[in-house]
């Protein structure tokens, strides 16, 4: 709490001390922007920063998977590395390497773990944006022109929302090729859209009666402006952060759907085949195979919650710095 | 204003222009009809009037009278369901009724600019003022942003916002309501329209900031030479700033003419009715003088004169007949069989 901007308490300025030439010292204001204010109360949000650093670990890992000098194979594919080689690292010992154990074949699984991490972020990520996107276009359009414009972009809205997921997901899987991850995200985007685009619809139901969006077209600014330019930051809290949320949960559908083998399949890894796969682990004896990928995908999620939470306060314009 | 953004040749003479018979604004038979679940609302049923350059002309009447609705047909931003059923705007001999969106979007903010009711939701609570001023100027010339950027600061000073230089980095809950307005204004006048629509634009704040902002608005039709379409219900500020009265009643007009006509001498019972409910000084003690019953529902209109249930003087004839707009001796005119 030590940043002037926070002293300074409920107004949005920073009081900031100049020396100008008279020699008096003058207090002058700082201006800071929406973008800064967002951040300082982001910052305070302890779950949410908590959050940022796993995700952020997250990502690391994911990277860090395909730097040959760290993880020297793709992740099934382990003997074809010779541990004895000299060239592996000092700091990076056969010890690490195999830190979280083996599943049944011996494939080590900090490696499928950080691949695995590729896969759910990936998934998780691009999803959600592509959902917003589509979600956002729609739902802004149908709620600002209002009339037949909505009522047919409603109606085929609806249509989607109609459509039985799994079903749909097992027909996409087998048409265009199963585990393929862009047909994973395209049916994630195609089936959480409608949410999105019902949810920006009537945040611009209600901006679009403001005066200052009439004020706009007062001016002589055009609808597709107004729309984008002057109404979606108006509109942006609740995409945001429904778009985290949603992160969340395809991190989490996408497992259940590679647990049900219509997903992403070997030689790929990813968090739900590695679950999959370890069904047989725990009667085994082997608590660990089913374990560490499982806490992954539990602290990533989580952490995505955190994150969306956080930057619900955050965005909340009325809400004091 | 010697600072203002420069219009192309062509815009400037085009500006130069007016209507054939030498106004600015001439609107006939204007009609803007809402849709409804009940019926068509005929919000606004054959309006005239006329502004010559520089000249202010108010229009008055109650709420629901149709003077908004009026001025957003003007601007051409009357939405769905609502719709302009009929009548001409000539405006510099262009009809606006006939305008595609685009060439609308031309001339609102350049050539017809308005200044909004409510200040405090006039604004984009997301970007700053002094961005929402630049972006005006943006849409209609060609200017780089560092030179819209001094003509805002100009504009501000204008208007008499302290400090210029620093309040456009503010937004707009940085500001008091006084200062919102200033900013709209600022906003409205920022390439120096020819007509500016004020809809009620003091009431919202209150009387000390109301005087500064007529008077403001008074000073900059000297120095601008705009013409002023100003939407009251205040008799007081009518009184204040205006040239021409039109008095509305139920969407129509039911008087016209100069300020000293109206106020003065009123002709119709429901401009009489109004004056008189302006409490006066040393009226302490007695009853405010009101005019008896309501306005009748738009969508349930008497047969004959729309104010014949609340008149004074009700006569047979207004029970049953629509009265027509007559003019008179002294030049004014009246919607009243009493003339």
């Amino acid at each position: 709490m030590q940043d002037p901007a926070l002293l300074e308490g409920s107004v949005a300025r920073a009081a900031v001390a100049t020396a100008p030439a008279q020699g008096e010292p003058e207090i002058t204001t700082r201006q800071l922007t929406q973008l800064q204010l967002t951040w300082l109360r982001f910052r305070r949000h302890k779950p949410a920063m908590a959050g940022v650093a796993v995700i952020v670990f997250m990502i690391v890992l994911a990277l860090l998977a395909a730097v040959p000098q760290v993880m020297p194979e793709s992740p099934y594919n382990m003997f074809s590395y010779d541990i004895t080689a000299q060239n592996l690292s000092p700091r990076l010992s056969p010890h690490w390497y195999f830190m979280l154990g083996t599943d049944d074949n011996g494939h080590t699984l900090v490696s499928q773990i950080m691949w695995g991490a590729r896969i759910s972020l990936a998934i998780g990520f691009i999803s959600a944006f592509l959902t917003a996107l589509i979600g956002v276009i729609v739902g802004a359009i149908a709620g600002y022109f209002g009339g037949w414009i909505d009522t047919v972009m409603m109606r085929v809205t609806g249509v989607f929302l109609t459509l039985p997921f799994l079903p749909t997901l097992l027909l996409a899987a087998n048409l265009f090729g199963q585990g393929h991850l862009w047909v994973i995200i395209g049916i994630f985007a195609v089936f959480t859209w409608p949410g999105l685009a019902r949810l920006a619809r009537s945040s611009y139901l209600s901006l679009r009666t403001q005066e200052f969006a009439e004020a706009a077209r007062a001016v002589g600014v055009s609808n597709t402006r107004i729309i984008f330019r002057h109404l979606l930051p108006n509109a942006l809290r609740p995409v945001i952060v429904a778009t985290t949320l949603n992160v969340a949960s395809f991190i989490v559908v996408e497992a259940a759907i590679d647990f049900l083998g219509a997903g992403v399949k070997y030689p790929d890894a990813s968090w739900g085949n590695i679950l999959a796969n370890a069904q047989t682990g725990f009667s085994n004896g082997n608590w660990w195979w089913a374990t560490f990928p499982g806490i992954a995908l539990i602290l990533t999620v989580l952490a995505v919650n955190f994150i969306g939470d956080g930057l619900g306060d955050a965005l909340d314009v009325r809400s004091r710095v | 204003m010697s600072s203002a953004p420069v219009a192309t040749a062509a815009a400037q003479e085009r500006r130069q222009r007016l209507n054939p018979d030498g106004t600015l604004l001439n609107v006939t038979g204007l009609k803007t009809y809402f849709r409804t679940m009940d019926g068509v609302v005929k919000a606004v049923d054959g309006v005239d009037f006329a502004l010559k350059p520089g000249q202010t002309l108010g229009i008055v009447g109650e709420s629901g009278c149709g003077k908004s609705v009026t001025s957003l047909s003007v601007m051409r931003l009357i939405d769905p369901p609502g719709w302009i059923a009929g009548g001409q705007m000539l405006f510099r001999g262009t009809d606006l009724a006939k305008l595609s969106e685009r060439e609308m979007r031309g001339i609102r903010g350049d050539e017809i600019s308005m200044i909004f009711q409510e200040p405090m939701t006039s604004l984009n609570p997301v970007f700053t003022v002094g961005n929402q001023v630049m972006e005006a100027i943006t849409e209609h010339r060609k200017v780089r942003k560092s030179e819209a950027l001094a003509q805002t600061v100009e504009l501000f000073r204008m208007v008499g916002i302290p400090s210029p230089e620093r309040r456009v980095k503010d937004y707009p809950h940085n500001m008091s309501g006084g200062m919102r307005q200033r900013v709209m204004i600022a906003m409205a006048l920022a390439l120096q329209p020819d007509l500016l629509i004020a809809d009620e634009p003091t009431t919202a704040l209150d009387v000390t900031i109301q005087a500064q902002i007529l008077e403001l608005i008074k000073d900059l039709r000297v120095k601008v030479n705009t013409a002023v379409m100003l939407i009251t219900h205040d008799i007081g500020v009518v009184a204040e700033m205006a040239d021409e009265v039109v008095v509305m009643y139920t969407g129509k007009v039911v008087e016209h003419g100069t300020v000293l006509q109206v106020l003065k001498t009123p002709k119709h019972p429901y401009t009489v009715g109004l004056l008189n409910s302006i409490p006066s000084l040393g009226q302490k003690g007695t009853r405010l003088n009101v005019i008896p019953g309501t306005v009748p529902s738009p969508l349930n209109l008497p047969r004959g004169c729309p104010f014949a249930p609340r008149c004074p003087h009700v006569m047979a004839i207004c029970r049953e007949e629509h009265p027509p707009l007559k003019t008179l001796d002294d030049g004014s005119a009246a919607r009243c069989w009493l003339y």
